[in-house]
Parts: structure tokens; sequence; C-alpha cells
């Protein structure tokens, strides 16, 4: 951290001997608010004290618990209260923000830093209604965690192949990853074959998604995996959904005890203290189990398991293909920062972000531990040497390989982006525990949850939800 | 005897195993500030150097800034309570005093014809003249108090509301849930903003809430403890011609400290834990330690080793408060005035 915070504020220095405070920001202090550090906090912490070198600008950094962001977010913006300068949110909050939050100037959105921020980032997460309306800081994705130590074992290799019929790698199908699961659940011996976030609030839906969008995120109807987009019927108890469910259920039994408490906090140490063979989680079991964890060493990352099947809502039936197709969903879709249009210093505010976001600033964040950012850029993906600190060579190749393919896959699944975030996953949540606490069948929680989406759907206005649902899955509007 | 002992041996045990239920929650927060992350999310442990190694951490982030900046909301929350505390138990006195000593009669129609006068007269004001909504409040809430005043000395019809109606009413704004009435404060707050006075995220602006959100259990508490001042010494006083202001502050005020010591610290607990106000209401300049502790939860997920460093720092103050006050009323130095 140290090291981290040394060199941001080194950075500018080179510059300041040409033209001190450039642009000159003197007398501005800018209220920087997110989420209760480390994690986001601090990177902007660290990159505010390069920014006030620069500018001659103040950073005042406002943490706030995660769970009370996106009220207080939203009344200080719809009251116009002008409290912050910059915000730093989830892309799920943005069709909700947009109307109160400037757009990013036009220089911004040019030139090599530009061109560098992934696409799927840039041209998709960041903008709305055709406006860019916020910058990425942070990618964020769902990834499969692995062993090395078990993986390239050759008794392991050996006794798997006997009883499944195939070599032991990376799963790329969910069938693959149920067998893994299985052979790897060893209760003698304290092992157990995954570790996946069940419990509400614990951010269990993102693992349900992770799993459904292999099933639903068709390659020829783009944007159906939540709703129909021609109709705004939800999607969410189509059989695709429901496989999904029984097997997000069904990997329960290789879990470790009381799973149905754990949520992603407790699925990191589980994968980091060898407790499990994999999980599913963000890139910070990757970090955790180098840095802190018994694995070190042994950190395998790959993208998410795929299918040679998904529903197709249209014809009502399964389609099977001839290769597995991956759906990487990008759960989280990572932290943005935007500048609300309330704010008495635009200018300086979109500056800010710029210096947060930029490939020097961005790169040096990825690399420092408890940031909670993870690489968006190009630049990112490709510089395996400013892993070394924290990887091995093989375990930076897997780390960064995985996060790229998984954004460059052609069939890659975007979370869900709607006004009403929130009212759709709080009964998504409610169903879902029912279900996976054995209250219901899966068939009606989804039923429940279906309804219950319409239901909202037609309140908050169907006509508008069809037009925000395709605008955030990029579908142009209907005629 | 032998029966007796009996007995005292089974309260003894009783009286133990209430005490291992109301400690060990604190002893698992003390140790769990002090467990690495592997040690809390790989099942149970609960001795230090024997099932993990103790580690400092966790108070390390704390500390130096990277869970959130943890001197600033306790100075502020020090800051706040403390005179929210004195104010409100001060005020609620007074209050409980004049609901104890005087008869009040309130006519339920001047109360009616207040609400009418204040909601239409606003309603009136904000559609035909446009007037900014913290004006328009001010003008028809001192008008309407003058009117009911004016009322209420009237022989209006209807029942007349006595003191214990008035208590009630008091209390009855602890009986709703905050929500209801954080929202509108802060709506009134941010329009009042607009016109000039900054009310969010100030000092003042959080006095005057907590202030308002601990009186009622002032008044209510503190009415009991002045019921118990005897009616005699006041009226000795009141024959040697002492005024009411003097007998309140230098007679009943002193014979109630231990009433004003438990109620303070009763309406100090509340607003040092109050929540939701803080977070509506403050942002970066006054923002307080339930909000920090409640930030300790992250999209990361449940760390809860840092949860526990904050609850233990967030409770710190209020354990001093309580050992010092709680010495200060064993030693008798507080109670003495009564005898």
């Amino acid at each position: 951290m140290k090291r981290f915070l040394a060199t941001v504020a080194l950075l500018p220095l080179g510059g300041m001997a040409a033209a001190q405070c450039a642009p000159d920001f003197t007398g501005v202090t800018l209220n920087v608010s997110t989420q209760n550090g480390p994690a986001i906090a601090s990177a902007l912490a660290a990159a505010a004290v390069g920014w006030e070198a620069r500018t001659c600008g103040q950073v005042n950094v406002i943490e706030f618990p995660f769970g009370e962001l996106y009220p207080k977010f939203l009344t200080a913006m719809s009251q116009q209260t002008g409290d912050f300068d910059v915000i730093g949110f989830v892309p799920a909050w943005l069709p909700d923000f947009a109307p109160f939050l400037s757009t990013m100037p036009a220089a911004m959105q040019q030139g090599p830093d530009w061109e560098d921020i992934h696409p799927t980032y840039r041209e998709r997460l960041m903008v709305w209604d055709g406006e860019v309306k916020s910058a990425t800081m942070d990618g964020d994705m769902h990834l499969l965690n692995l062993r090395a130590d078990l993986l390239e074992n050759p008794e392991e290799q050996a006794a798997f192949a006997a009883r499944f019929g195939y070599p032991l790698a990376a799963p790329v199908t969910w069938a693959q990853y149920r067998d893994h699961a299985e052979f790897f659940t060893r209760p003698d011996q304290g092992m157990w074959g995954t570790a996946e976030a069940y419990r509400r609030g614990g951010q269990q839906f993102w693992y349900f998604f992770s799993r459904a969008a292999s099933y639903t995120n068709h390659p020829s109807n783009p944007g159906s995996m939540f709703f129909d987009p021609e109709t705004m019927d939800a999607q969410i108890n189509n059989p695709g959904w429901l496989r999904a469910l029984e097997e997000y259920k069904a990997a329960l039994a290789f879990n470790p005890p009381g799973a149905l408490n754990h949520g992603s906090g407790d699925v990191r140490p589980l994968y980091a203290g060898g407790t499990v063979a994999m999980n599913i989680d963000w890139a910070d079991s990757g970090v955790l189990g180098s840095t802190e964890g018994v694995i070190d060493g042994y950190v395998r990352t790959a993208m998410l398991p795929g299918s040679t099947e998904i529903w197709n809502h249209v014809t009502d039936q399964w389609d099977t293909f001839p290769e597995v197709v991956h759906s990487p969903f990008l759960a989280f879709g990572g932290w943005q920062l935007a500048v609300p249009a309330d704010s008495d210093n635009i200018e300086a505010a979109w500056d800010f972000v710029a210096t947060v976001i930029s490939p020097e600033v961005s790169g040096l964040a990825i690399v420092t531990a408890n940031s909670g950012v993870n690489p968006f850029r190009f630049s990112h993906y490709d510089n395996l040497e400013a892993w070394s600190a924290i990887f091995n060579e093989a375990e930076a190749a897997s780390y960064l390989g995985a996060q790229r393919a998984s954004l460059d896959a052609p069939n890659v699944a975007l979370d869900l982006r709607l006004p009403g975030f929130f009212s759709y996953t709080e009964v998504l949540e409610i169903e879902l525990s029912k279900a996976l606490a054995g209250e219901v069948e899966p068939q009606a929680a989804l039923d429940a949850i279906a309804a219950e989406w319409n239901r909202l759907t037609d309140e908050f206005g169907r006509e508008t939800q069809l037009a925000a649902y395709r605008a955030s899955v990029g579908l142009p509007p209907l005629e | 005897m032998t029966e007796n002992r009996a007995l005292r041996r089974a309260g003894l045990v009783l009286c133990l195993v209430w005490l291992f239920f109301a400690a060990f929650p604190l002893y698992w927060v003390v140790i769990t500030a002090f467990k690495p992350p592997l040690a809390v999310s790989q099942g149970a442990t609960y001795i230090p150097f024997v099932d993990f190694q103790p580690t400092l951490q966790a108070f390390r982030d704390a500390f130096s800034g990277l869970r959130g900046d943890f001197w600033g909301p306790t100075v502020s929350s020090i800051l706040i309570a403390f005179t929210s505390t004195i104010l409100a138990t001060f005020l609620g006195a007074m209050a409980a005093y004049a609901l104890v000593r005087f008869q009040f009669r309130i006519r339920l129609a001047s109360g009616l014809a207040f609400s009418v006068i204040s909601v239409g007269g606003f309603v009136l004001l904000d559609v035909y003249t446009g007037l900014a909504v913290p004006y328009a409040l001010l003008i028809v809430l001192v008008g309407a108090l003058v009117a009911a005043i004016w009322l209420n000395g009237r022989a209006l019809p209807g029942p007349v509301l006595g003191n214990d109606d008035v208590t009630f009413w008091f209390v009855s704004q602890r009986i709703f849930p905050p929500i209801v009435s954080a929202f509108a404060i802060f709506l009134l707050f941010a329009e009042i903003g607009k016109a000039g006075l900054q009310l969010l995220d100030t000092f003042g602006g959080m006095v005057l809430v907590y202030t308002a959100f601990g009186l009622p259990f002032a008044v209510w508490l503190m009415r009991d403890f002045l019921a118990t001042v005897p009616l005699e010494v006041e009226e000795a006083a009141l024959i040697d011609n002492v005024g009411r202001l003097r007998i309140f502050f230098q007679i009943v005020l002193p014979m109630a400290m231990p009433g004003l010591i438990a109620t303070g610290m009763i309406v100090l607990a509340f607003v040092w834990n109050e929540f939701l106000f803080a977070l509506l209401l403050t942002s970066g300049d006054w923002q307080t330690l339930p909000i920090l502790l409640a930030g300790q939860q992250s999209s990361r997920g449940d760390e809860w080793w840092a949860i526990s460093v904050a609850a233990l720092i967030s409770i710190v103050p209020m354990v001093i408060v309580a050992t010092i006050l709680g010495r200060l009323m064993r030693s008798g130095l507080l109670s003495g005035s009564i005898k």
C-alpha cells in the first residue's frame, strides 16, 4: 500500500517542474464518495494524492456502507443537494442514476487511453441511452478458480480419468464442473469439491445468474436472458433457468457444510485456505489464494463453464450446439465513477475520474492488495510482469487470460441493468432462498419470481422498462 | 439452613449461566478482532494462541485509515451525541417539570385548528405564491401557533386534553418508525439549504435532530423522577418568595440529579447508536460512528474481523462514560442531594 501511495504521489512530479497546477484547480475540493474501504475507496484515495499534486485541488473521499450507497446517492442527486462531485457505484444502478449524471467530456472519449479500455466496458457498461455517463474503474466478472496442486497431480489425474472417462482439466461445461466437484468432495480428508454463495444477502443471485447465462443467453436471440426483448415478459421461469436452479441447488452436496449460510465473503477464504478444490468468485479469490492462502503458487483461473445446449425462448425448445458455447457472466460489472450533474465542479471532477482510470494509476491499483480494482484495460491484461509480486508466471497467465477470454467471448453475458433493479432482485432473493432451502419446488419459485417481475414491469411502465432493457443490452429501440 | 445453601448455590449457577450468555458475545467480538481472515471463515475458533494465531492486522487497517476514517466519525459522534444529550435532557427536564407541577388544558379543537391552518396554509402558499418551502413553513407554523393559542382561550366545544395527553403526545413521536420522519427531515433540510441555511451534514443540523429525537425519552423519564421530588420543599421556597426558575435550577434539578444522569445515559445510548438519521443527514463532514460501523460490511462480503474492530472502537467511549457515571452514582455523590 505504501509503495502504491508513494508511486502515485511521485507520478506527477516530473510534470510539476514544467507547469505547476495543470490544469489549475486551486481552491476546488472534490467530494468523492463510494463504499467503505479498503476496496475501491483506498484506490480513490491513492489516486487523489497524485491528482492533488498535479492540479492543486483537494479530494475528500467520503465512504458509506455498501448497502446504503444506492439510496444515499439517489436521494442526494434527486434533491440536488450537490453533496457529491464524483460517485463510485455499480453498473446496475446506472439506469436509475443516469438522469442525474453529467455526460463524459468528448475529449475523454478519444485517444489511446480511451481505446485501451476493453470495448465491453467502453461501449456497453459505460453507456446509457447513447451517452457515456460513467467510467469503469474496476473490471468485474465471475471466474472459476482452480488448484494446480490437484489438477496436475498424476494420481488425481489417473483416478479422475478412470472414473469419468476424460482427462482432469479445467471444466468447460457445467456437467464437467459437477464431475469435478463430486470427485474432490472428500469429507474424511476435510476437503469439498467447490464453494459457491447461497446466502440471501450474500450475493447469491449473481451465482445463480452465472450458471443461468450458459443455458439462457442464446447467441441468436441477443438480450433475451432476463426478459423477452420484444415484449418485456420475464424469462426467469423458462426451462433454461430451471435447469440452472436445479444444478445450483444440487451443487450444495459438494459444498462444505453450512453452505446455505455462505456469502461471497465466505467462499473466498474457503478456496484460499485449501478447504475446497475450486470456487466461483470475482477476481479476489485468486489474489487471496496467492497472497494469504495455503495454495500459493497453485492458483489457476478459468473462464466460467459453458454449455452445448441453450434454451431458445422463441422456438420454445433446447438448441444444441456442436461446440461448447461460453457465456461468461459479468456479474456486478465492476465499479464505475460518474459525475452528478448538480456538482459545482464538473470539469475538475471529470479530470479526477480521468486520473483514476488512467493506464498508469489504474495499472498500479490492479496489483495493489485490497484496492479492489481488477483489470479493465487491454494494457492491464498484457502486462504479466506487473503481477510478479502476487503471482508466479503460470498463475498470472491463467488469471489474466481467463479475464481477457471472458470479455472477448462472443456470447459474453451482461448483468441485469434496469430501473428498479432492487425491486427485481429483492423478490428474486426471497424466492431463490426458499427454493434452495427446499421450502418450495424450483419451478414454483421461478414462477413466483416471473409473476412478480411482470407485475413490477407493469408498475414501472412496460414501455419504459422495455426501452431501458433494450438499451441496457445494446439493442436499438423498437420501431 | 441446608435448604438456603442449596437455593443460593442454584442461584449462583443460574447467575453464572446468565453471565456466560451475556459475556460470550463480547468475548466473541474481542477475539474475532484479533483473528486473521482464514481463522474466521474456516470453522469456529475460540481460544487465541491455541485455535488461531492472533494478529493486530485488523486494528492496523482501521487506524491507518484503510477501512475509512475512524478518527473523524469518533469525534463527530462524541460532539453530536453529548451536546444533543445535554440539550435533550435539560429541555426534557424543564418540560417534565411543567407537566408535573402545572395543569394544562388544551382544547382539542384548537389543536385541530393548528393542523388545518398549518397544512392548508402551506398548500395555499406553495401553490399560489410559489414561496420557497422554508419560508412558507415558517409563516404558516408561526401563524398557526398564534391562532391556536388564541383559540384555546375561547370557549370552543369538544374535549379538553390534560397533562397525561400531552405526555402521551411526546411519547407518540417515538412510536412510529424513524424512517417516517427521517426522509421528511432530509427533504426539509435540503430545502432550507437551498434557501441559504445549511443544515445537512452540519453540527447544528444533527444536534437539532438528535435533540428532538431524545426529547420524548427525556420528558417521559424525567416526569416520573420529578414526581418523586417532595412538593413541600418547593412550597417552603415559594413561601420564602423564591422564584420558579430559581426553584427549578437550585432546588429541583439538584434533587433530581440521579434521574437526570439516568435519563441522560439512556438518551445518550440511543443517540450514540442511531443510524438512519445519520445516514440520511450527513455525508463527509459530520458522519458518525454507526455509519462507519455498518460500512465494514462491504460488497466483498462480511469481513467480521473488521466489523469486530469497528464495534470495539465504537463502544469504548460509551463504556468509559457508563463507568464514570456508575461510580458517581454508587459513591452517593449524586444521590446525596435527596437524603
